[in-house]
């Protein structure tokens, strides 16, 4: 899957312009990490690229078709998306919380069914979370939550998982697991663009990043290349370096 | 569908199934008229073979235009005002929502109390009602549209709609004729099923089963969409398009129900929460399980008010007066649990 964003801008209203003249393109099942700090609307760019916000300004095609004429079910079996750290309402099982992501693979009026269940099942299972299978969903940690909307996501057997800043409310073990499982899903061919927080997690994945800054994209490449001392130091505005560890690039505030 | 396809799930259904039609059953019985068992069988014998048995012809008739049509409007109303109370819960995630949390209500009790003043007759009553009830949930919705941030502007519409209509009732009150007129008003706004009829009910049959039959078509999607908007989009939920049809449908029938049985109060919102109890959040079953306490609950109700005084008592009081210390009982048993 092709994704091509063309010179888009967005504004929430006429006084508050979010980012503008933004181009990037990106294929699967590359992994692609949005940095910047807090307010430089990553989160709104990726609702831009789900059509969830609509751009005043350039396009944004999935496979040369521009993003707004795909039908919601239509897009949902190419991309599934998890919003930052969700409050659950109700008690579902786990189960059927991952079977909600069967939801664009089924008819429009239809319930998932015996196969639908085996498919969440198997998602469980890969992640290593099955025998939370019939636990309520409120009931869990925020990490298996995680999980579970992983799970969810994987159902729905999307050729690009979008995430939104998922590590935030992910313990110091858990932040690395998590970033593990991007390069495992990386390797299954599914591709993974995410927003971040963390320069390290981009380094570490050794992947495409685009660095979003003052409404423009101030750098993109490899991580290695773009999150550089003069570039972190400029968007989070404290002194930062980025020094080798072990044959590691980390990246340190002084 | 689950794993567990066990003798105890099929107990479950069989008694979803079985519980309403034994209550029917028991209700064809009460009343002030005296029937006995075998005479309603004669009689149902009778309707297909057009052999009564010996049954009074006076028996009969009573049977098919009083009796039968009440218990009929009971089931309907029990399980309209249930099915579309749990649909409000899980749309807006909210333990109080109700079916008449969108003023229909309001609106279809101004219809009915504009057909009253205008000496309109029972049929042109309920019509009144019924489309007041339609146009009240038309002008929410579109006040609504006009805004893009989702139920909240629905509900807080919807509160708007009910206060202006809950004043034109007060009008209407307020110029009616307060011998006549008023007490006619009074009543239908308390809710009663004494007036039922084989037209009344027959009348709203189509739109009922209509919206009836759309909410259960939606009831995975009803799940999705209570996860959130943004997790149902993300799931490929078209929400704005799929959320206002299935408030659309579960508010048209909550006009109907209104239409042939005023306002009962507490039903929409005790039986949902029930349900719940029982079964957990998921909407494929709460919907069948709703349904068939609801039929029950106002049943027995219905039979109470037939039956514990020598005059009707209104059943949308008694709903009230049993409803609501056992929500408060869920509450303090921390069985609404959100």
């Amino acid at each position: 899957m092709r994704l091509e964003v063309n010179n888009i801008s967005f504004q929430y209203s006429s006084e508050r312009t979010i980012f503008r003249n933004l181009t990037f393109s990106y294929e699967t099942p590359g992994i692609l990490c949005i940095l910047g700090s807090n307010g430089t609307g990553k989160s709104t760019l990726l609702k831009c690229l789900l059509h969830q916000n609509h751009i005043q300004k350039g396009t944004i095609r999935i496979d040369g078709k521009e993003v707004e004429k795909y039908r919601p079910r239509e897009l949902a079996r190419k991309v599934a998306y998890l919003p930052q750290s969700h409050v659950p309402s109700f008690a579902f099982p786990v189960i059927d919380v991952a079977m909600m992501g069967r939801t664009s693979r089924i008819g429009y009026f239809a319930s998932p069914g015996k196969n639908d269940r085996a498919v969440a099942m198997d998602k469980l299972e890969y992640l290593h979370i099955s025998h939370l299978a019939e636990k309520p969903y409120t009931a869990l940690s925020g990490g298996e939550r995680q999980m579970v909307m992983i799970a969810s996501a994987l159902a729905q057997e999307p050729e690009l998982i979008i995430l939104d800043e998922p590590t935030s409310h992910l313990d110091f073990g858990n932040q690395f697991r998590f970033i593990k499982l991007v390069e495992q899903l990386h390797d299954l061919g599914i591709g993974v663009l995410m927003t971040t927080h963390f320069p390290d997690h981009a380094l570490y994945l050794d992947c495409d990043t685009v660095i979003l800054h003052n409404g423009g994209i101030i750098a993109s490449g490899n991580a290695h290349d773009v999150i550089t001392d003069a570039n972190m130091s400029e968007i989070y505005h404290i002194d930062t370096r980025v020094i080798q560890l072990n044959g590691r690039d980390i990246c340190v505030p002084f | 569908m689950m794993s567990n396809t066990s003798p105890k799930r099929f107990l479950g259904t069989a008694a979803l199934i079985l519980l309403p039609l034994a209550f029917a059953a028991v209700s064809m019985l009460i009343g002030a008229y005296h029937t006995a068992p075998d005479d309603i069988i004669r009689i149902f014998i009778g309707k297909i073979t057009g052999d009564f048995g010996g049954v009074e012809e006076r028996t009969v008739n009573l049977f098919w235009t009083i009796r039968l049509p009440r218990i009929a409007a009971a089931c309907l109303v029990g399980a309209g005002l249930s099915l579309s109370g749990a649909v409000f819960q899980s749309m807006f995630k909210n333990p109080l929502a109700s079916p008449y949390t969108l003023g229909v209500s309001n609106g279809a009790g101004f219809g009915a109390a504009l057909g009253i003043v205008l000496s309109l007759g029972t049929v042109g009553i309920q019509g009144f009602s019924a489309c007041f009830g339609l146009v009240s949930i038309g002008i929410t919705f579109l006040l609504a549209s006009r805004s893009k941030s989702g139920s909240t502007t629905l509900v807080l519409a919807g509160m708007l709609v009910s206060a202006l209509f809950s004043s034109l009732v007060a009008l209407l009150k307020f110029v009616a004729d307060p011998f006549e007129k008023l007490p006619q008003i009074v009543f239908w706004l308390m809710g009663s099923l004494s007036g039922s009829s084989q037209e009344k009910v027959l009348y709203i049959l189509p739109v009922y089963f209509a919206a009836f039959l759309l909410i259960w078509l939606y009831r995975w999607k009803i799940n999705v969409m209570s996860m959130g908007d943004r997790e149902a989009a993300s799931y490929g939920v078209n929400v704005k398009f799929d959320r206002a049809v299935v408030i659309l449908a579960a508010s048209v029938l909550t006009s109907m129900v209104v239409s042939i049985s005023g306002i009962i109060s507490w039903v929409g919102i005790v039986v949902p929460h029930l349900a719940r109890m029982i079964v957990g959040p998921d909407f494929r079953k709460i919907c069948p399980v709703s349904v068939s306490l609801g039929i029950c609950y106002l049943l027995i109700i219905d039979n109470l008010c037939r039956t514990v005084s020598s005059s009707e008592i209104p059943i949308g009081v008694v709903t009230g007066i049993i409803g609501a210390p056992l929500f408060m009982y869920f509450i303090l048993k921390k069985k609404v649990d959100w």
